[in-house]
């Protein structure tokens, strides 16, 4: 009985440092697969001339939280209708600048020519990018620390309450 | 289609209370009344329906105006800055959407247009059997003759030449038919049938399209809409070297008119045409007025 409340223990927290860690592999994620579907934007936009909405609902995100992001503004498009709150509905990993950087992005796109629609897309993917170089520094400082720490931390009630 | 560009509110009018088949052009003016063109009519449009009373009827918005075009661009500008460049957005059913602004120009070209305020939503209709009365005139023995429909705007030309390539297939002549579909309102994108001769050629300038058509599909006719510049009348004279016929449409109102357009009269004195329609809405789009030969005599007067 020992044992096994030693293992739940441990796997708790280390589960826990798990699931702190995903956070910033998530952010990670999230903002790669953005500056992704920019590059997509811009060589579509520049060759084809292809449509935002199919250009977007043709791109396939690694992320999740990403796929939820582009469904929704694919949602946006159907209904012609710009509602920040359903752009990010059911996106709970980004911070309020990043928000606000993500709507006036996807506010904007689509209301150009292409020009000046390209030199929008160059410019947001460049702010995108300080986030993901931000999120990737932070994904290799703590991703791997609070698996450690939540591990330690099990050891540690473990061998207090045993 | 025009439930995705229209606010819901004017469409839901236009959808419940107007007979839509009536239905030519619905103009939008920032701040100004909506005014919808029924039978070529034009009557304020309102929350009830039409209506002849200004106090009724909805003022349209500069935001609404923004919106429809943002909306008919399939919410992506750049794609159809070519047609912006032109003054018009075409969406599929080859509804037009002529459009007003500050048109943006740099180096003496055209770049683009901006802050539009006005706009006007034309409704293509198939008259069925319009050029019927009159087709035995423009094709002579199963001899096509080299045409021009004349009429002012909004006078049914191209539903007239629409219907003439329709007939064409009905009546199984197997007419190699080129339709140089400038602006897409012929072809309707795709929406609007052309029988079983008809190769279309969409969004070309005609002198490119003339060349590339004449090259690549042999036609016997080319179809064509609202023949304009010097350029166009280069593009006919290539097609009679190439020893294919045409069939062309003009906003005109008369012969003098028509003289007045840059390389025209020489067409007139040159008899390129040998049939000349003309058109008008005087009892409502495509109301044949009466053709005309090549020594502009008058053959039939309706």
């Amino acid at each position: 009985m020992k044992y096994v409340l030693i293992v739940v223990l441990i796997s708790c927290c280390t589960y826990i440092g798990f699931g702190v860690s995903r956070y910033y592999k998530n952010r990670k994620d999230f903002f790669s697969d953005l500056v992704m579907l920019l590059d997509k934007l811009r060589l579509d936009i520049n060759f084809s001339k292809e449509k935002i909405g199919d250009i977007i609902s043709n791109f396939s995100p690694l992320s999740n939280h990403f796929n939820k992001l582009r469904n929704n503004f694919l949602s946006i498009l159907d209904t012609n209708k710009f509602d920040k709150e359903v752009l990010i509905e059911g996106i709970n990993i980004l911070k309020d600048d990043e928000i606000s950087c993500l709507i006036s992005f996807f506010k904007s796109l689509g209301r150009f020519d292409i020009e000046n629609q390209t030199r929008q897309i160059v410019s947001f993917k460049e702010e995108f990018q300080k986030f993901e170089s931000e999120c990737n520094q932070k994904k290799q400082k703590y991703g791997s620390l609070f698996i450690k720490l939540g591990f330690i931390i099990g050891v540690l009630i473990s061998l207090l309450i045993v | 289609m025009l439930e995705k560009i229209l606010p819901d509110k004017i469409y839901n009018v236009i959808n419940n209370k107007i007979n839509y088949g009536q239905l030519n052009e619905i103009r939008l003016r920032s701040n100004q009344p909506i005014i919808v063109y029924l039978g070529g009519q034009p009557y304020f449009l309102s929350e009830k329906g039409i209506t002849g009373n200004i106090d009724n009827a909805f003022i349209a918005t500069k935001q609404q105006i923004e919106d429809i075009i943002f909306s008919a661009s399939g919410c992506s500008i750049y794609s159809v800055n070519e047609q912006i460049k032109k003054g018009y957005i075409m969406i599929e059913g080859g509804i037009r959407i002529g459009l007003c602004g500050n048109v943006i120009m740099e180096n003496g070209n055209i770049i683009t247009q901006k802050d539009w305020t006005s706009l006007n939503i034309r409704i293509p209709h198939k008259i069925k059997d319009c050029s019927l009365p009159i087709f035995d005139i423009l094709v002579n023995d199963n001899k096509l003759k080299n045409t021009l429909i004349i009429s002012p705007p909004g006078s049914g030309k191209t539903t007239f030449i629409r219907d003439f390539i329709c007939q064409l297939s009905n009546k199984n002549m197997c007419v190699n038919t080129l339709v140089l579909d400038e602006r897409g309102e012929i072809f309707g994108m795709g929406n609007m049938p052309l029988g079983k001769f008809a190769d279309v050629i969409s969004f070309s300038d005609k002198k490119n399209g003339f060349m590339q058509g004449i090259r690549a599909m042999s036609p016997q006719l080319i179809v064509t809409d609202e023949l304009g510049d010097e350029e166009d009348v280069k593009a006919l004279k290539f097609a009679s070297n190439s020893g294919v016929c045409v069939m062309a449409t003009i906003h005109a109102s008369s012969f003098e008119n028509l003289k007045q357009k840059t390389g025209f009269d020489e067409l007139i004195k040159n008899k390129y045409f040998s049939r000349y329609v003309f058109l008008s809405s005087r009892q409502g789009p495509g109301t044949l007025e009466g053709v005309y030969n090549e020594n502009l005599s008058r053959i039939t007067t309706y």
